[in-house]
Order: C-alpha cells, then sequence, then structure tokens
C-alpha cells in the first residue's frame, strides 16, 4: 500500500497567510503548564489589562455594589454606581489596617463601613468617619481614601484596569469599533452558567475561538446547524486578527433542518439558537456589528476582547463569557446568554429552547478542558500543530508571549 | 383535585410526576433524575399537546400568567428542556463527553443572587 504523501504545504492562500508574521510553526504548549510563565502572565498582562466586570445594568441603582474576589489581581474589588450614578471600582481594603471592608458579595449602600475599628468610606471611596480620630497622628482623611481602580465603560461593558497604558476606547481599538453598532441595550441576561475548571485560561478560551471542533466534539449536538454539503468541516466565513483582540465568523448550514423542539420555538418565536433565519441562513439576519464578511451562510460570531472577554452574537441573542484565571492550571468562567427581553409567553417558551442547548454544548465543551491539561503536564507533547481554522488559537500564543517579553 | 384549566387535565400526572418545576435550575435536575422511558413519554404527550397549551397560556401576558396556569407554563419550558435529551442524546444527560453537571452553576436572571 502506498503511503500518502505528506501534506507539508498546507492551505497557501487561508487565513493564516494573511498574518504572516504569526508563522505556521507548531505552538508550544510551556505557557499553559508552567508557574513561572503564569506569574509573569499576571504581571505583564493581567494588571495592565482592560479587565471586563460585567455590566452597568448589574448596577441599576446608586448604592448597588458587587464586590468581586479577582484572584489574578490578588485582590478584592469593590464595583459600585456611586449617588452621581458613576461606576467606579476600588480595592476592597482598609486604608487603616488592611481589613476587608465589604463582606456581602453584593447589596445597596449609602457608604462602606469597616468591620475593625468602624472607618466608613463614601459610595466614592472617600474616607468620612473616623472613631475617636483626636487619638491618630498626622492622619490626612483627604489621602486615606479607599485605593481606587481604573474603570472606564464600553457599550454597557464595566471594564477595571489596575494600571492604565491607554484608555479603554484606544485599548478596543478596531474591534470596539466594528461591535458600536450591536444593539446592547436592547437585550437583557435570561441565564447563567458558572463553572471553576482546572484547566489554564488559555486552553478555556481555546476551546471557543475555534469551529474546527464541531464535526467531532459536537457531532450529535451541534454540527448540522453549521457544517453541511457545502461546508463539511465547518470552515470559518471569515477571520480578523488586531494587535490584541480577534474574531472569527462560523457558518451557518443552509440544509440544516431544525428538531422538533426546535421547529415549535421557532413557530413561537422567531428566531432560536444554532437555527437559520426564516428561508435558511441568511447574511441579511445578521445584526449590526455582525458578519463583518458579509457571508450568506452566516450563523454567528465569535468576538474576543483580550484577555478575558468573549462575545457570540447570533441572529436575535448573545452570549458573554468572561475568563478568570486562579492558578496556572484553574479557571473559573461564567456564561450569560441574551436576548431581547421576551414580549410573550410564547417568546419565554422560545428562549427556554435555546437555553437548554447552549448549556448541553457547552458541557460537551467542558469536558475536553481539564482532560486536556491534566495530560499537557505529562511533558508528552511539547507543541501544537495548530490547522489554518485555528489561526485565532495561534494568535491568543503569540500575543501572549509578545506581553510576557514585554514587547 | 385538578388545578388545571379543563381541556387540560390529561397533563395533570405531569404534574403530580414533578414535571411542573417553576425555576430552569429544577427543571434540568428533573430531566437528569430520570430515565429515558419516562422522558421519551412526557415528550411525546407534550410534542403533541404543545401548540394547545402555548395557544392557551399565551393569552395571558408574560407577567400576569394566572397561578393555576403557572404549571402549564412550566411543563412546556421543561419540554423545552429535556428536547435535547431525547432528540440528540438519547440520554437524560449529555452522553459520552459530559462535564459533571454538579459542577455547573445556573443562574436565572430574576429568580437567583448573581454570583459570579
Ligand atoms: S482595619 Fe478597617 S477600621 Fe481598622
Ligand atoms: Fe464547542
Amino acid at each position: 500500500m502506498n503511503k500518502p504523501e505528506p501534506n507539508r504545504s498546507g492551505p497557501v492562500d487561508g487565513w493564516t497567510a494573511k498574518y504572516p508574521e504569526l508563522g505556521t510553526d507548531p505552538i508550544s504548549i510551556q505557557a499553559n503548564i508552567d508557574p513561572n510563565y503564569f506569574e509573569q502572565e499576571r504581571e505583564k498582562i493581567w494588571k495592565r489589562s482592560w479587565l471586563n466586570v460585567g455590566r452597568e445594568e448589574d448596577l441599576p441603582n446608586p448604592g448597588d455594589y458587587v464586590v468581586r474576589d479577582v484572584e489574578i489581581l490578588q485582590t478584592s474589588v469593590i464595583i459600585v454606581r456611586g449617588e452621581d450614578d458613576v461606576i467606579r471600582a476600588f480595592h476592597n481594603v482598609c486604608q487603616h489596617r488592611g481589613n476587608r471592608v465589604v463582606i456581602d458579595r453584593s447589596g445597596n449602600a449609602k457608604g462602606f463601613k469597616c468591620g475593625f475599628h468602624g472607618w466608613t468610606y463614601g459610595l466614592d471611596g472617600e474616607l468620612g468617619y473616623v472613631p475617636d480620630e483626636d487619638q491618630f497622628f498626622n492622619l490626612d482623611k483627604c489621602k486615606s481614601g479607599l485605593r481606587p481602580i481604573a474603570t472606564e465603560l464600553w457599550r454597557g461593558f464595566i471594564f477595571i484596569n489596575t494600571n492604565p497604558k491607554q484608555n479603554l476606547k484606544n485599548y478596543l481599538g478596531e474591534i470596539g469599533e466594528q461591535l458600536d453598532p450591536f444593539q446592547f441595550e436592547d437585550y437583557q441576561w435570561v441565564v447563567q452558567f458558572s463553572v471553576d475548571v482546572k484547566c489554564n485560561w488559555k486552553i478555556f478560551v481555546d476551546a471557543f475561538q475555534e469551529a474546527y471542533h464541531v464535526c467531532e466534539l459536537h457531532r450529535g449536538s451541534a454540527y448540522e446547524p453549521f457544517a453541511g454539503k457545502d461546508n463539511p468541516f465547518a470552515h470559518a466565513t471569515h477571520m480578523q486578527l488586531w494587535e490584541l483582540h480577534r474574531m472569527l465568523s462560523v457558518p451557518g448550514n443552509p440544509e440544516f433542518v431544525p428538531s422538533p423542539s426546535c421547529l415549535k420555538a421557532i413557530q413561537y418565536g422567531g428566531n432560536a439558537v444554532y437555527t437559520p433565519a426564516e428561508g435558511g441562513s441568511d447574511s441579511a439576519a445578521s445584526p449590526p456589528g455582525t458578519n463583518p464578511g458579509k457571508h450568506p451562510n452566516w450563523s454567528f460570531d465569535i468576538d474576543v476582547i483580550f484577555p478575558n472577554l468573549q462575545l457570540l452574537f447570533g441572529a436575535g441573542w448573545y452570549l458573554c463569557y468572561n475568563y478568570w484565571p486562579i492558578s496556572v492550571d484553574r479557571t473559573r468562567w461564567t456564561a450569560r446568554y441574551y436576548v431581547p427581553p421576551p414580549r410573550t409567553v410564547a417568546e419565554r417558551i422560545m428562549h427556554e429552547n435555546t437555553e437548554a442547548q447552549v448549556r448541553d454544548v457547552v458541557r460537551e465543551d467542558l469536558f475536553t478542558l481539564e482532560n486536556t491539561q491534566v495530560i499537557l503536564n505529562s511533558g508528552a507533547i511539547t507543541h501544537m500543530p495548530l490547522s489554518d481554522q485555528e489561526l485565532l488559537v495561534r494568535h491568543q500564543y503569540h500575543v501572549v508571549e509578545k506581553l510576557v517579553r514585554g514587547e | 383535585m385538578s388545578e388545571l384549566p379543563q381541556q387540560f387535565q390529561d397533563l395533570e400526572r405531569y404534574i403530580a410526576a414533578g414535571w411542573a418545576k417553576p425555576t430552569k435550575m429544577e427543571r434540568w435536575h428533573k430531566r437528569l433524575s430520570c430515565e429515558m422511558p419516562e422522558i421519551q413519554e412526557f415528550y411525546d404527550t407534550m410534542l403533541e399537546r404543545l401548540d394547545d397549551v402555548v395557544g392557551h397560556v399565551n393569552q395571558h401576558p408574560l407577567d400576569a400568567v394566572p397561578d393555576n396556569e403557572q404549571p402549564l407554563l412550566n411543563l412546556a419550558l421543561s419540554f423545552m428542556d429535556i428536547a435535547p435529551a431525547v432528540e440528540i442524546f438519547g440520554a437524560p444527560d449529555v452522553t459520552g463527553c459530559s462535564y459533571d453537571h454538579r459542577r455547573m452553576t445556573v443562574v436565572e436572571n430574576g429568580v437567583d443572587e448573581l454570583v459570579w
């Protein structure tokens, strides 16, 4: 039997060829298993990047606050809407002797009182009341407010940065402009899934930034909506890389026949996730800001805003993923599903169909993560070969490596 | 004695069997706690009756579904939740490559406190 000729060339006119600086070599897996590398990422990436910590409607009223323990920043963060409606973030650390000021995870407050000696801070972080103040020496209350963390908003998304080198708008750059027309304000979250997974944060992001895996991992659950006769491996219809951020468009299969429950959902509410708009997949159904390639067989977009925010946009829904590294091999993740608020009972039922599908498919994705991490630790592979369809995976390692090296 | 409207008395047994739970988490856990024959039987009946159920409950505004019809709405929601078990997996849970469901927290807007 003749051995098949090894494929050494690969697609010469593919997506990867548009970004020659990334090369085509296999990528080292060291960045996913080395604790020292993780510490470098903490200092050079996470402590200097804009990180998404929720949306402004999570804090609808003045005094509304949430407290987030952010392990990768080695701090606890208070995010609060002030009396002046401005959303601010502070280290949740008392300026007296460093006690944690706010113990509750969320709530509404007029100010924050430390439970140790009773120092009290305003919603703007200023130190107000110090019990028995006269006993202190040269205490400058104006300089003893809660330590602020830079906070900026983009399209309702709250971002924080412990050491910003540029403002959020410049940090987002073109991906921000591209997504700007999307009507985020017309959507509201209905359900959030959260997990704590024993894998590196980059392996986690990788699982959701290529469509190569749908034909195998999701062969039963989410293959036919995307891959069909014309595009049997669900090749992306579009890819774009920027300095830090990246996106791709996942194809729709115009021949896809929805399941009976899905057909009911469409009958009751119009769009359902993974289902083509009426009359088959149609670029006309892609919301403003999505499907930049204007491909006729469009299903959804995956946009990665480096390092911790990933947005998936379909017709009538979007998903918001947030990644929070805890250690080199542990990451917390939340996925929130957003839809236009249902106007009728029928639309409410329609959404339940899509939520169940998303949840089940995501659990297939989650399964690979810990298996990958634990086996990478074996050292049995040192590099991973990446296809043209995995360009976003390749990009992530290049971006991280550049930042870790301080370039 | 049934609380359901007269024409839906035949669905009463599903309410008794726990298929009309009020939250997403409970509906999902109900699915995971059942064997396929029971899920399949519920699916077959509901697929047939769904248009009637939805048509009926849909006469009310979303925020004003009467108490006695709320279980009817929950049955329809449960149908959507269990559909992948029948249509995709042929098993109550995701098959082959599942991630232990107890490790995933489901938070429903307006029902649960937001966790992070
Ligand atoms: S540590 Fe907060 S008041 Fe003393
Ligand atoms: Fe997937």
